[in-house]
């Protein structure tokens, strides 16, 4: 198999997979948020320095200064009232962030590792979005050359399609796979390995976690914290809970009317799906619990064109793109 | 030789030697030196007596005057006092009413004023989204719109697409790494050549990506 790897490039967490000698799949992850400290003396550096290696915090340093590296970024960024960078925003590279992207070009290089000549390395790109205007093409050329400068030889994978490679080998391939990340949700309609229908949504996480602070008057970091410290979408535990069982609800409907207007729009070119189809959901924000019985409900109340048999989340919602750009790279 | 004895008068006043009282009571002895007396007082003293009651008189009056109920039409200092503040105070109330229902007025206007921007506030806000949501949705169109034109006519040239990474040569040079990342645990633990074998059966390779 050699030393082909694939990587999920999300907004908001790297997912690198790789094969060890036993030929079991080996996955590390970091999330890419930083946040930079500028020290304002010497001792000050040393004294910053001190705490951050006691707290076991994943740092870089440029200069005198110190960039924060993942969930203390995050930490550190709500201690100050402050905002973490985020050089992936809304899942794909932007020049307007330019001033984070060597930190990110660092942090995949640290996942990865440097490549071989001929090494493969399969990684998830974003499909186009129906609801904003972003530039897939340039995010997808410039994370491609990124991957070249470290030895590899890049191929970009849909990353609707590659939960369907991770989770639909036992259903020949066939079925609907949603992933919803930090910044979009990407959709792929799948049917016997050809992906008929491919798009994002702009509403996910990161909008989730905006609209709740905007509506509660407090920080989207902090919404995001509160999260993932642990969601019950069917019986919320706080005010801020409640909103965010509200708006997961607004992106859930959100997500599955787009997809019967895709499929309304191309019936004629359709195939006909002879039986029904697991609809599998992955990404950070299916680890709350109750989502799947959410999708289930809304998917109750509407006219979906293809017959589901069953709403399943993917084995480890982190990392099925990843591994499904893994399994793609042995191809 | 008669007896002598000092003579009081009949208010119980000793009566002074030499002099003689006027009005004492008494009998004819007492009669004779009255007639006596008055003989005297018609000589010159009657004069003195009189002004006397006169002044006594006028005294009378005057305390009369000064003490007696006032007629209508006329009024004490203090009088004229207490009606001025009455009329100060009544005057003060009249303007403070007056300007107090003009103010009210005045906060009833505000307030329906700030009502009527409000409500044209909040219009305005939905006319603004719904005009935002329609120029993202035209703008999208447009770049479909774009595409469409573009692919239908397949034999014009096309422009070579140029991707420019937006850092600079040297950017990043000078970072250090002090990152940790550790190997996340799995879930369960499977073979990939099982996976691969299975893929390569069902796809043989890769379907090409579209851009």
């Amino acid at each position: 198999m050699g030393n082909n790897k694939g990587i999920d490039v999300g907004t908001n967490m790297l997912v690198a997979a790789s094969i060890n000698e036993e030929g079991i799949p080996v996955f590390r992850m970091q999330r890419d948020a930083f946040y930079r400290i500028y020290p304002k003396s010497e001792v000050n550096k040393n004294s910053i320095r001190m705490s951050l290696e006691k707290r076991e915090v994943n740092f870089l340093t440029e200069g005198d200064d110190f960039i924060i590296v993942g969930e203390h970024a995050i930490e550190m960024a709500i201690e100050r009232n402050d905002v973490v960078k985020r050089p992936l925003r809304k899942g794909i590279i932007s020049p307007r962030e330019k001033d984070s992207l060597p930190m990110l070009k660092l942090i995949i290089k640290n996942l990865l590792g440097d490549g071989l000549k001929g090494d493969i390395v399969v990684y998830s790109v974003p499909a186009k979005p129906v609801d904003g205007v972003f530039d897939i093409i340039y995010h997808t050329e410039i994370m491609g050359m990124y991957l070249r400068e470290l030895g590899y030889n890049p191929q970009p994978l849909n990353e609707g399609f590659a939960i369907a490679l991770s989770e639909l080998l036992d259903e020949g391939l066939t079925g609907v796979c949603l992933s919803y990340g930090a910044g979009m949700t990407n959709i792929a309609v799948i049917h016997q390995g050809d992906p008929l229908v491919e798009f994002s949504i702009t509403r996910s996480g990161d909008y989730i976690d905006q609209s709740v602070g905007n509506a509660l008057d407090i920080s989207p970091s902090l919404v995001q914290l509160e999260k993932e410290a642990g969601t019950n979408l069917l019986n919320p535990s706080n005010k801020i809970m409640e909103a965010v069982a509200v708006y997961y609800s607004s992106v859930i409907d959100y997500t599955l009317d787009n997809i019967i207007y895709e499929l309304e729009n191309r019936k004629k070119e359709m195939p006909i799906f002879k039986d029904p189809v697991p609809m599998i959901v992955s990404g950070g924000l299916t680890l709350a619990e109750g989502f799947t019985e959410k999708i289930e409900m809304a998917l109750k109340n509407k006219d979906f064109p293809i017959s589901i048999k069953e709403v399943r989340k993917a084995k480890e919602p982190m990392k099925a793109v990843a591994n499904g750009c893994l399994l793609a790279a042995q191809l | 030789m008669a007896m002598k004895y000092d003579k009081k008068d009949i208010t119980g006043k000793s009566v002074k030697k030499g002099r003689f009282p006027y009005n004492s009571g008494g009998g004819p002895r007492d009669q004779q030196r009255r007639l006596s007396l008055m003989g005297q007082l018609e000589d010159g003293s009657v004069n003195n007596v009189l002004v006397e009651e006169l002044r006594n008189q006028v005294a009378n009056l005057t305390k009369e005057l000064i003490g007696r109920s006032k007629s209508i039409g006329e009024f004490s200092a203090d009088e004229v006092d207490e009606e001025i503040r009455k009329a100060v105070a009544g005057a003060v109330k009249e303007t403070g009413n007056k300007y107090e229902k003009k103010i009210s007025n005045l906060e009833i206007k505000i307030r329906n004023r700030d009502k009527m921007i409000d409500e044209f506030r909040a219009e305005e806000s939905t006319k603004i989204v719904e005009l935002t949501k329609k120029m993202e949705d035209l703008t999208t169109a447009v770049s479909i719109a774009q595409e469409v034109q573009i692919d239908a006519d397949p034999d014009r040239p096309k422009m070579e697409e140029v991707f420019i990474d937006p850092l600079e040569e040297d950017a990043g040079k000078e970072l250090e790494d002090h990152v940790t990342i550790k190997d996340a645990p799995l879930m369960e633990k499977f073979e990939m050549d099982e996976k691969v074998d299975k893929l390569k059966g069902m796809l043989g390779k890769l379907p090409s990506f579209k851009k």
